[in-house]
């Protein structure tokens, strides 16, 4: 069960003026027509807006400028409606976080903007839930863990019900708003529940399976650990026990199974070792030791007496220099020589009192002339500490030699019992190996065949029933090609293959001899549009016909510019009579409305400039934009 | 070399420019005071000779090249430097005055007890020749505080003095 769309609506920013509506034909085809920036295309975005759209894809200027409010009033064929109310967003902001939302028989659209209630979240949910979509957990979200899905929704269902002018012929885009890769994903795992190639029932089989299909493979790879223990487990033992057979630590002894096998080793491990000589080993440690500290203490004493004489030759200077003489001069010759000697040196006045230069000088003469008697302190001090530092020196050297000679002569004897220590050593490792085998071999436990065996069974049975899901899967594929390659042909392309969308990446394709290749391999903008129109319309009658939870309606925004030049359509110029483009756009249409003329269609919308003077065209249309004048916002909301 | 911006040798420049002996003196004190806190100043016979040695190229270049050098070796190991000490202490006595006289009134120096001090104050700006001058002046000034007293000094530069 879904929906069709009877009415949109745009309210006024100026209250003065009231709401503007345009109306559609529930069954059948609907055409609005009208020359370039009327706002046709603005259509499509105010109804992917109403959609529950993140952003708000109705374009800056004249629209957004004058218009407050977008609404939409929707139908489902159990009689009951749908109004959605959302405001367009203020400047800065990319879409509204409100919608006004409410369902019900009999319902019209708000006389006057309504500010919404809902969140665009809770929205989305609604508007799913009007359309049938069931709230199932089917789409797996990366940034979660691996069980945990989130359902699909409305969302997912509108890259199908657009044909936007930029979409519509191009040769590289299918559908419109594809381009993130996660959103597709989502969209494709939703496509085969829209598409009603599995349900509820088979959603849980699936998880079923997976989680299965888990355990088996945990399974698998018990068993083959098992198995591996037990091979290799038997063989290891038996080297195991010969070289604890050959190294005494275990009697000689025949071991046939695995637990035999334990018992023997366990046996071997409860040996005793003999440590003297690996004691030996260890005291080696401390002996390096004590040599080092002797080696360090005995080298830091022969820095120190280095200092010391670097100390005493500096002493030696000091007594060199005052053993060379010195010159004498006088203090008062350094003074000024202007003015008089006795008045101050800096500013020549003789206020200063005589005897304070005096003393001055003669503080300077003492402090200058001690010169004598502190090398030689010094001097005969240093030389009494080299003295005591090398008494050290010699007991530190004393000490070291004898660390050495310790050292030296425990390196013998252990070069001489090199052969026990390996032996002990060996036995060491050997010891080591048993207790980790005995570890290892310790859980080895007969896998559970009959619980395998029981998890293989279903897995069988659920892969029967899932096969079907492939089954189902190509038998609609098959459908949507049929169709596609119906309406293809309907509408005269230049390509007699088949055609179809292949629903396991959204892309559409026609049929090059034995391969199916896109639409990029193929030119004409007549042919991309009629493949995109065939393929749109092909999904749509899928749809329908598997009762699918996608709304019944599908917008075609400029199906003809591939026939209509920019020229004429800028000056809203209608096409020659009986050319081969007026054909192509006439057979367009007379295609669309038969289409949309069959039992259980979907509506079909289509945004336009053609202009065809028949009856069968004009009857289809709502809106023509042709006048002066004439447009989706009236030219009296235009503010300035 | 150091060049002057007169174009002068910086020694003739110096003995015409008090401005620029107080400077050198200013630069020396201060390396002398950093070094040994809290001291009552620099004698003026050690500030006559820094002065004399700081700008004298020939005797500035060949001063130790590290505040590490003891002056007592360096001047034993280097005698012809020790010999004109005493000729610099007369040559530049007059400079000293001046170029101290000016410290004094520009309040960058002060004298006490035939002692010089630096007088903390906002320096001019340094061109690069007078930062490669008081780099010489401070390492100078931090030498003579290591050798811990004057009559260290004066046997390291191996002159006597008396009244």
């Amino acid at each position: 069960m879904s929906f069709r769309v009877l009415q949109i609506c745009i309210y006024p920013r100026h209250t003065a003026y009231g709401r503007r509506d345009i109306s559609f034909n529930s069954e059948g085809l609907s055409i609005i027509t009208g020359v370039s920036r009327r706002g046709k295309s603005t259509i499509v975005a105010i109804l992917d807006y109403l959609m529950a759209s993140r952003s708000c894809g109705i374009p800056r200027g004249v629209v957004r400028d004058s218009v407050s409010h977008v609404g939409g009033l929707f139908e489902r064929p159990d009689g009951v409606r749908m109004t959605v109310v959302r405001p367009v967003p203020q400047e800065g902001h990319s879409g509204s976080q409100e919608i006004h939302f409410q369902t019900g028989t009999g319902l019209q659209l708000p006389a006057a903007a309504i500010d919404g209630r809902w969140n665009i979240e809770s929205a989305k949910e609604r508007i799913s839930e009007f359309a049938g979509i069931e709230a199932m957990p089917l789409l797996q979200r990366d940034n979660e863990d691996e069980d945990s899905f989130s359902a699909a929704n409305i969302r997912h269902a509108v890259p199908f019900l657009f044909q936007p002018q930029d979409v519509i012929a191009s040769r590289v885009v299918s559908f419109p708003g594809l381009e993130d890769f996660f959103y597709k994903r989502h969209v494709l795992d939703a496509l085969d529940y829209f598409l009603r190639v599995f349900g509820r029932d088979l959603l849980s089989a699936r998880r079923e399976l997976r989680q299965l299909e888990a355990e088996q493979r945990a399974a698998t790879r018990m068993m083959a650990e098992t198995r591996r223990l037990g091979a290799d487990g038997y063989e290891r033992g038996q080297q195991l026990l010969a070289d604890a057979i050959a190294t005494g630590m275990s009697p000689d002894g025949r071991a046939d199974s695995l637990n035999d096998i334990r018992s023997l080793l366990r046996a071997a491990l409860a040996t005793e070792l003999n440590y003297d000589t690996l004691t030996s080993a260890s005291e080696t440690r401390f002996a390096v030791e004590a040599e080092r500290e002797a080696r360090a203490e005995y080298h830091s004493l022969r820095h120190q007496i280095s200092v010391a004489e670097a100390e005493s030759r500096y002493a030696g200077a000091h007594k060199s220099v005052v053993a060379g003489g010195i010159e004498k001069i006088n203090l008062r010759s350094l003074l000024p020589r202007k003015p008089a000697n006795e008045a101050c040196p800096l500013c020549g006045s003789s206020e200063l009192h005589a005897d304070d230069l005096t003393l001055a000088l003669d503080a300077a003469a003492t402090a200058l002339g001690r010169e004598q008697s502190v090398p030689e302190r010094l001097h005969s001090e240093s030389t009494e500490r080299i003295a005591g530092l090398r008494e050290r020196e010699r007991r530190a050297l004393t000490r070291l030699r004898a660390a050495e000679r310790s050292l030296r002569a425990l390196f013998t004897y252990l070069s001489e019992q090199r052969s026990v220590v390996d032996e002990l050593r060996h036995r060491e490792r050997l010891r080591g190996h048993i207790e980790a085998y005995l570890l290892a071999t310790t859980n080895v436990a007969e896998p559970d065949t009959e619980h395998a065996a029981r998890i293989l069974q279903r897995i069988a049975e659920l892969t029967g029933l899932l096969r079907g899901i492939d089954d189902r899967r190509r038998g609609v594929q098959e459908t949507v090609e049929k169709l596609a390659t119906a309406i293809a042909a309907e509408l005269g392309v230049e390509f007699e293959d088949p055609t179809r969308v292949d629903l396991n990446n959204l892309m559409l394709q026609v049929k090059a001899g034995a391969r199916w290749v896109s639409l990029a391999e193929f030119g004409s903008g007549a042919n991309w549009v009629s493949y995109h129109v065939a393929c749109t319309l092909a999904l749509a009658h899928v749809f329908a016909t598997r009762s699918a939870p996608v709304p019944r309606f599908v917008v075609f925004d400029q199906p003809s510019q591939a026939w209509f030049p920019p020229e004429l359509s800028e000056r809203g110029a209608e096409l020659p009579a009986k050319s081969d483009d007026r054909m192509a756009v006439e057979r367009l249409y007379s295609v669309l409305a038969e289409r949309a003329a069959l039992s259980g269609a979907p509506q079909i919308i289509v945004l336009d400039h053609a202009r065809i003077a028949k009856p069968w065209f004009t009857s289809r249309v709502v809106e023509d934009w042709h006048q002066q004048g004439a447009a989706l916002v009236p030219s009296d909301w235009i503010i300035g | 070399m150091i060049k002057t911006a007169t174009r002068l040798p910086l020694d003739v420049f110096v003995h015409s420019n008090p401005a620029l002996s107080a400077l050198a003196i200013h630069w020396t004190v201060s390396g002398y005071e950093k070094e040994r806190k809290n001291a009552d100043g620099l004698l003026f016979t050690w500030s006559i000779f820094a002065l004399a040695a700081v700008a004298s190229s020939h005797y500035r270049d060949r001063l130790p090249k590290t505040t590490n050098a003891r002056l007592t070796l360096y001047y034993a190991e280097n005698p012809e430097l020790r010999v004109a000490v005493p000729s610099m202490l007369a040559v530049w006595r007059d400079a000293f005055w001046t170029g101290l006289r000016y410290g004094v009134s520009a309040n960058m120096l002060s004298l006490r007890t035939l002692r010089v001090s630096s007088v903390k104050t906002r320096m001019p700006a340094r061109t690069g020749f007078a930062e490669g001058l008081e780099t010489v002046a401070n390492r100078l000034g931090r030498m003579l505080a290591r050798e811990g007293s004057d009559d260290r000094i004066a046997s390291a530069l191996g002159v006597g003095f008396e009244v």
